[in-house]
């Protein structure tokens, strides 16, 4: 399980812990399955935010581009103004 | 009720500061200099601070904001922040290493009130990392230790910003509050903790953790004082698409020492039953006493779907999680790793490998796991479920009542290194908590007396909105408490 989803999570974990967090993860999990057993009548609709105000947009307004110069914290990233980046394909 | 750090003048109240220094404005670097000497002596033991300002330049502000004549409410009150809220120009960590040495180029919005109502920020406070955490043992820097106990805990995950204000090297402090991350400090360190209503105060600046359950709150030495920087920092902001479009202000004027009405207070005996420690549960039947004995009623009440909301909470706060922290790519925010010639899931990889923490990476494989294929229907979709039928018993509960009180934590301070090994213990440190940020609800954390030499906190809880209730409530507890 830690190795599936670390690879999932690109998050890799310390040999050492590994253990320790297999046996973790199971017992959270082991807590979770009180709700996956749970049964819920039929008609419930899920909640996923208690804010129910007019959600506030905001308009678009133009506004200074922040440049080259505004992107001082990549700094050693930067070159020719360009931000490097690591290959995507 | 003050541990042994604080002196006279370094505990000054807000409105006995800002009367002060309207008499005699040098009152207000006499006070300035105090508190850096509490935190000079102090500090090495307690380590409350990630990041702290310069004496001089905060007495440099002190003198700027004399000249200025705009004293404001808060009245030259030094504010601690704990270290998710974003500061201009002041490196804000997360208390992790992934954002060491990043520096906002903006204010969060509640930074920004308190500059404008005469703050002046102090430092910035230690955390569990990205608020993962409810002892500050998580932080990836050192662990906050308790004022009142060094060898015992301050809560978390905001253990910074309410170790500093319960030891006087602060006036108040912001934290912020997932599952508890509020409450829970102040519950262990003696202090006032407020988590406002989902909505009434702006998250904008405010690094995400569990965006639907996050809130900005005060942390205070006293209810008056968590009433005034609530009435600063909440009101509607356009930069949060969630900022609740309501009036606000005037809660100081809930700070009375008598009932403003006959409140039907409930207890919920879900909230008092298994895992109850008996000094807790001491402190909080003397405070029910002393609620009847001034003419109000309490009630107990079940709720028998509470013992589900600990788990609820846990799958959505980690799905949210997992989700949120995706954005540290190392290009955008995060360390930055060498990128020549390394493909975009090696570079990914190795950031968050090195800058997440074992407790940020368990939630973060957890959420993931919750998440998947197959599973989502199972763990995710009926966590927010029961999310849906806890929100509406409280909609029930508070059409009879007008407030709920419970004891804030089941337990008192645990020791260093105690809970931090065994989840699922570390988790049922806010089993009180955790339902109230599921509902939205507005919740304070008071101290309702010593047991042991350690502060036990009550939590007083409402309908949303019913902050001015709430610290009415509270504040009668507060006086309540000496007689």
């Amino acid at each position: 399980m830690v190795k599936r989803l670390s690879a999932l999570t690109l998050v890799e974990v310390d040999p050492q812990k590994e253990e320790v967090l297999s046996r973790d993860l199971k017992r959270i999990v082991e807590m979770f399955n009180e709700i996956a057993r749970l049964e819920i009548a039929e008609g419930v609709e899920p909640l996923y935010t208690t804010f129910f105000g007019e959600v506030n947009l905001r308009d678009d307004e133009e506004s200074e581009p922040v440049g080259v110069g505004g992107l001082n914290l990549c700094g050693e990233r930067l070159e020719d103004g360009y931000l490097k980046s690591p290959k995507t394909l | 009720m003050l541990p042994p750090q604080c002196t006279r003048l370094a505990s000054t109240p807000i409105r006995v500061l800002r009367e002060r220094v309207a008499e005699d404005p040098d009152f207000l670097f006499e006070y300035i200099e105090e508190v850096y000497r509490v935190i000079e002596r102090h500090e090495p033991q307690i380590r409350a601070y990630i990041t702290l300002r310069p004496k001089e330049e905060v007495l440099g502000e002190a003198e700027a904001l004399l000249k200025s004549g705009k004293l404001g409410p808060l009245g030259g009150a030094l504010v601690a922040l704990k270290d998710n809220i974003s500061t201009r120009g002041i490196r804000t960590t997360c208390g992790s290493r992934m954002l060491e040495s990043y520096v906002p180029p903006y204010d969060a919005t509640v930074v920004s009130k308190i500059k404008e109502s005469g703050g002046i920020i102090v430092g910035k406070t230690n955390m569990d990392e990205f608020a993962m955490g409810s002892t500050t043992e998580n932080s990836a820097f050192y662990p906050t230790r308790n004022p009142w106990d060094y060898e015992r805990v301050p809560g978390g995950s905001s253990g910074g910003s309410a170790a500093a204000v319960a030891a006087c090297e602060a006036t108040v402090a912001l934290g912020s509050d997932t599952g508890g991350s509020i409450r829970l400090p102040a519950s262990y360190t003696g202090t006032v903790g407020l988590k406002p209503t989902y909505g009434l105060v702006s998250r904008y600046g405010l690094v995400a953790y569990g965006s639907s359950l996050d809130q900005i709150g005060p942390i205070a030495r006293c209810v008056e004082d968590a009433a005034i920087v609530l009435d600063v920092i909440s009101g509607h902001d356009p930069r949060d698409s969630t900022s609740l479009r309501v009036e606000v202000g005037g809660f100081e004027k809930y700070v009375v020492d008598e009932p403003l009405k006959s409140y039907r207070v409930v207890v919920i005996e879900e909230m008092i039953g298994e895992g109850l420690d008996k000094e807790v549960a001491g402190v909080f039947s003397k405070v029910l006493k002393k609620l009847e004995s001034r003419g109000l009623r309490v009630e107990y009440r079940s709720m028998p779907l509470l013992r589900y909301s600990l788990s609820a909470y846990y799958i959505i706060a980690m799905a949210e999680a997992s989700s949120n922290l995706a954005r540290y790519d190392g290009l955008r925010y995060g360390i930055q790793p060498e990128v020549e010639a390394v493909h975009w899931t090696d570079a990914y990889g190795r950031v968050r490998t090195a800058g997440f923490g074992y407790e940020v990476k368990r939630r973060i494989l957890l959420g993931a796991y919750i998440l998947s294929e197959g599973l989502y229907e199972g763990y995710y979709l009926k966590a927010a479920k029961v999310r849906r039928l806890l929100y509406e018993e409280f909609v029930r509960l508070f059409r009879e009542y007008d407030l709920a009180v419970s004891p804030t934590s089941p337990t008192l301070p645990p020791r260093i290194g105690e809970v931090i090994t065994d989840p699922i213990r570390l988790f049922s440190l806010d089993v009180n908590t955790t339902p109230i940020n599921l509902a939205g609800l507005p919740a304070l954390s008071v101290p309702g007396g010593l047991a042991n030499g350690l502060p036990v906190g009550v939590q007083v809880f409402g309908p949303p909105l019913s902050e001015g209730p709430i610290l009415n409530l509270a504040r009668i507890i507060e006086v309540s408490r000496s007689e």
